[in-house]
Formats: C-alpha cells, sequence, structure tokens
C-alpha cells in the first residue's frame, strides 16, 4: 500500500512538472492556429474552437517582403548545415590529435580552447563586426558561418577528445603494426567507430547555431540575409504584434530541433554528459 | 624527422587560426580600446589610461549593472540547483517512461532562446496572455499582473524564464551525478517520505556534493554571461530594471556609442571569466586524479 501511494505520487509530481516544461509548447502550438480575434479575446481554450492556417499563409506569404519568413529559414538552413559540416571535420581532427599525439604545448592549447569555450561572446561581438567590416564580411552568410565554426569547434572538439579516449589504442596500434599508416588508421578505423560521436556533435553544432541570435544580431543588417531568430526578433519589434504570424513562425523555428533532437537524444546524453560531469 | 614534429600543429591549426580570428583578436581589441577615448562608436581617440575605468566608477548605471547582474546570477543559479536536484532526483526514480521524461524535460534547453522569449511573453501578455486570463478568472487578482512590463516584477518574470529554459541542463546533470552513486543506495526502499529525505541529506548529497559544486561552477558563468533573452524580453528595461553587465556592455556599444567604457566593462567580465576558468581547470583536473 505504501509502495502504491509512493509511484502515485510520483507520477503526479511528475505530471507537474512536465506540464510547467512542455505546457508552453502546446500553447503555443495551438495558438498559432488560432484566429486573429480569438488571440486578441484572449482565449484560453485549450483546444481551440475555430482553425486557421492564416498565421503560416501570413509568414510564408508576407505583404511585405521584407518579413518573408521563408527566406529566413533559407538562410538559417545555409548558415547552419555549412557550419555544422564545418565544424565536424576540423574538430574531429583535432580532437583525434589531442587525444593521440604526443607534443609540446598540448595540454595548454587545449586549455586556451577550452578557455574560448567558456569566454562570454557578449564581450567579443562589438569588436569582431568591427572585424567583420574589414574584411568585407559582414552582412554576408560567410562571415557568420566563420564565427559559428569558431566559437563551437572548440566544444566539438572536446566531445571527440572525449570519445578517442574511450576507444581502446591496441586497435590502432594493430593496424600500425600490419602496415597502416597514421592516416589510414584515422580513415578506415577511427572514423567508422565514431558514428556516435558525429552525431552528438553535429547535433550539438546544429542547434546551437540554429538558435543564435547575438552574432547574427550583430553582423547581419539587411533584411533578405536575416535568419530564423532575427526574423522572429523583428516580428516581435512591430508596434502590433501580429501574433499569429509570430507564432506560426516560432513553431517552425522550434520544430525541426524538436524533430532532429529527441530521435537522438538518448545518443546525445550520453556523449554530453560523459565527460561534462567529469569535467 | 623535422616535418613530422610539425604535423600534429598543422593539423589542429584550422581551429586555432578560427579561434584567434574570431575570439582572441577582439579580446586583444577589447583591451586597448578599454585604455582609450573612443569617437563615432569605434574610432580610438587617444590614450586615457584608466579613465574609462574611474568614468565607470562614477556612472551609476555601472554599479546598478553590477547589483542586477548579482541579483540575476545569485536567483538564478539557486532557483535551477533547486529545480536540477528536485527534479532530477524524481526523474532518476526506478519508473516506466523514464527516459522519455528524462528527454521531455530537455526540449526547453534545446530550443531557441528567441522561440522562448516569444512563448513567454505571449504567456505573460497583460491583456491577451494565458497566465493572466486564468488568474482573472478565478479572481485571484482584480486587474492584470505586468509581468514584464513593471520594474519590480520583470528581474523576478525573467529569471524565472531563464531558469525554465537552463534548469533541464543542471537536470541531465544531477541524473549523470547520482548514476555515479552506488545502486544499492539509490535504490533501497525508505518506510517514509522523512527517511528517504534523511538519505538523500546523509548519505547521497555528501557522496554528490563535489558534483554539485561543480555544476553550481557551470551555471555560474552560463548565468552570469546570460544576455540573448534579457534582451529579447525586457531589453534591460522596464527603466534599468534588469540591465545586467552583459547587457549594459551592449547598451554602451551599440545603443549608446561609447565604446570606451563598454570596452571597459568588457574587460572587467573578461577577467571574471579567467578567474572562473583557472578554477575550472583547477577542479576538472582534480577530477581527473580521482578517477
Amino acid at each position: 500500500m505504501n509502495k502504491l501511494i509512493k509511484t502515485l505520487l510520483t507520477y503526479v509530481l511528475i505530471f507537474i512538472v512536465l506540464t510547467i516544461f512542455l505546457f508552453p509548447f502546446y500553447w503555443m502550438l495551438i495558438s498559432s492556429f488560432k484566429p486573429f480575434d480569438d488571440l486578441m479575446m484572449g482565449d484560453t481554450s485549450l483546444i481551440p474552437k475555430k482553425v486557421t492556417l492564416k498565421g503560416y499563409f501570413d509568414a510564408f506569404r508576407p505583404l511585405v517582403a521584407a518579413k518573408d519568413f521563408g527566406l529566413f529559414a533559407k538562410n538559417s538552413l545555409i548558415i547552419c548545415i555549412s557550419s555544422m559540416i564545418l565544424t565536424i571535420i576540423p574538430s574531429m581532427i583535432s580532437g583525434y590529435v589531442f587525444t593521440r599525439f604526443k607534443f609540446r604545448g598540448s595540454k595548454f592549447l587545449y586549455k586556451i580552447m577550452l578557455f574560448a569555450y567558456l569566454f562570454p561572446y557578449i564581450v567579443l561581438i562589438l569588436p569582431l563586426s568591427v572585424l567583420m567590416t574589414w574584411l568585407n564580411l559582414i552582412n554576408t552568410h560567410i562571415g557568420l558561418i566563420i564565427t559559428y565554426v569558431a566559437v563551437i569547434s572548440p566544444f566539438c572538439t572536446w566531445l571527440f577528445t572525449s570519445f578517442f579516449k574511450s576507444i581502446p589504442l591496441a586497435l590502432e596500434e594493430a593496424a600500425l603494426i600490419d602496415g597502416c599508416n597514421r592516416l589510414q588508421v584515422f580513415l578506415k578505423i577511427v572514423i567508422p567507430l565514431s558514428a556516435p560521436a558525429i552525431l552528438t556533435a553535429s547535433t550539438y553544432a546544429f542547434l546551437t547555431s540554429w538558435g543564435d541570435y547575438l552574432f547574427a544580431l550583430v553582423m547581419i543588417y539587411s533584411d533578405h540575409n536575416k535568419t530564423i531568430p532575427l526574423g522572429l526578433a523583428m516580428y516581435m519589434e512591430e508596434q502590433y504584434i501580429e501574433w499569429g504570424q509570430l507564432l506560426a513562425g516560432t513553431v517552425i523555428s522550434v520544430l525541426p530541433v524538436v524533430l532532429i533532437f529527441l530521435p537522438l537524444a538518448k545518443l546525445f546524453l550520453k556523449g554530453f554528459t560523459g565527460g561534462a560531469i567529469k569535467g | 624527422m623535422r616535418l613530422s614534429y610539425l604535423i600534429p600543429y598543422l593539423l589542429i591549426l584550422p581551429i586555432f587560426f578560427l579561434i584567434f580570428l574570431i575570439v582572441s583578436y577582439p579580446i586583444t581589441s577589447v583591451l586597448i580600446t578599454s585604455f582609450y577615448k573612443t569617437r563615432y562608436g569605434i574610432k580610438l581617440d587617444n590614450f586615457i589610461g584608466l579613465e574609462n575605468f574611474f568614468q565607470l566608477i562614477k556612472y551609476p548605471l555601472f554599479w546598478l549593472a553590477i547589483k542586477n547582474s548579482i541579483i540575476w546570477t545569485i536567483g538564478n543559479i539557486i532557483l535551477q540547483l533547486f529545480i536540477s536536484l528536485s527534479v532530477g532526483i524524481l526523474l532518476n526514480q526506478d519508473i516506466k517512461g523514464k527516459t522519455f521524461f528524462q528527454t521531455a524535460v530537455l526540449i526547453p534547453w534545446i530550443t531557441p532562446a528567441v522561440a522562448s522569449a516569444i512563448i513567454w511573453r505571449f504567456m505573460l501578455e497583460p491583456t491577451i496572455g494565458i497566465i493572466n486570463r486564468l488568474l482573472l478568472n478565478l479572481g485571484l487578482i482584480k486587474s492584470p499582473i505586468l509581468f514584464l512590463g513593471k520594474a519590480d516584477n520583470a528581474m523576478l518574470s525573467v529569471i524565472f524564464i531563464n531558469s525554465w529554459m537552463h534548469a533541464p541542463i543542471g537536470i541531465l546533470l544531477v541524473i549523470a551525478a547520482l548514476q555515479t552513486i552506488p545502486k544499492e543506495i539509490l535504490d533501497a526502499t525508505e518506510m517514509d517520505i522523512s527517511a528517504t529525505w534523511q538519505k538523500y541529506r546523509y548519505v547521497i548529497f555528501p557522496l554528490m556534493i563535489s558534483r554539485i559544486a561543480f555544476i553550481g561552477l557551470l551555471l555560474f558563468i552560463w548565468n552570469f554571461n546570460a544576455f540573448t533573452i534579457i534582451w529579447l524580453t525586457t531589453q534591460g528595461g522596464p527603466g534599468d530594471a534588469t540591465t545586467t553587465l552583459p547587457v549594459l556592455v551592449y547598451r554602451l556599444g551599440f545603443r549608446m556609442f561609447n565604446a570606451g567604457q563598454s570596452a571597459a566593462i568588457s574587460t572587467l567580465m573578461a577577467l571574471v571569466s579567467l578567474i572562473y576558468g583557472l578554477l575550472y581547470f583547477k577542479y576538472s583536473e582534480r577530477g581527473e586524479q580521482y578517477e
């Protein structure tokens, strides 16, 4: 009896916790389908009385060309996928070098890299925007991609380092004895074994660049170059916020993240906490 | 032989070149700027030594930002540690659907900050927001609460929103820490709630204390540096009620075009991060020894 009460209590508590963390998403989703009048009346019904797709149409076929959500989504996808690919390759190589090569200053360089990850980005943005202007990369996708690769790589390198440490050295040594060189070992043994780490690092890189607001804010100023976060922030700054359009855009900004993350969550959590808690 | 000595350096060069360009160079630039008088926002005028720092001392908003930053950081750490520990323990119970629950609570953490800001602004809106509507309908309040629009409430509201976003990672780290506790201790069934509490209080928490301290250390830097969620919900207002140091750095640099003082605050923040970094490495090295 005691045990039954305890289990029941646990589920009730879990229900409350999940409501706090997830209800806002449910509310966003159903509100994005509510007609303008219901939104403005502050309708509190948990299931919409009337359903409309007007918010979504307004977002993708806006009256003002500058507010085209489709364009923001395209920009975001181009930038995030490029950043992801460009981050993974050098991070993987560096991670391998830090795990398997002994060289002077390696510990120091590794710390410098981790410190770059911990550093407050807000401190960097003013000189960074000046630098990007000099390099003629301000207000370009390339400038933003370079920045994302630079700030995301340290953490991904760290993820790969902690993963490679778990691959038994004997496996690689055997291959070396059999006449493979380092490059062959890396391509034929290390990479195929690293699928979980590659997935984890890619997810991290994609989510981080997808959600970034700060760097995009100081580097992109033309409407046609804006990413989803900048576009949504622009909708929100309007004198009269068009909630339908804004909520529809928000749903689209959250959906891919959740869809990519959920199937990979278990893997991601393992890679993420495996080292993090140990330091 | 010479060449092979260089190989590791060449292989890590791309990342270090980018870190130099995007992180080290700007830091150096900020340090230099903090000792100069600036014009038109960014142009360096003449060397004025510590004058920018002395100006800051006389600048009331700087002191308010420090006060706000302290309230912000401590408030967030306490709230997030509390949520992480209680929810972490709850979701580590041996129950059906455990993995699903653990994954589900992480969703706020992976959500773009802009989306979280919009969702909460929509829910906390005075006239159309569901929270005010429900409170009014239930007769708990007579007029809508200005959660973000009133100086007295704004700080608390944004701390809540920020903790809602960041507590999930704390929960995750607490669950990882709990998994290092021997299963026999964790799973031993207690007679009642107070005995369970005693078990955690006297057995489990002491075993986890260094890991909890480490989580606190991580939470410190994440919250201390937070900018986006504050900027997107209140822009540091109403008045200056939620202007923390990062918000002030942005406002001075991009809104008031005072790069010199913005750089001076940035330099102070960089110092805090440096001290933090040293502590972090000291801790993580000690952790490795015990592995």
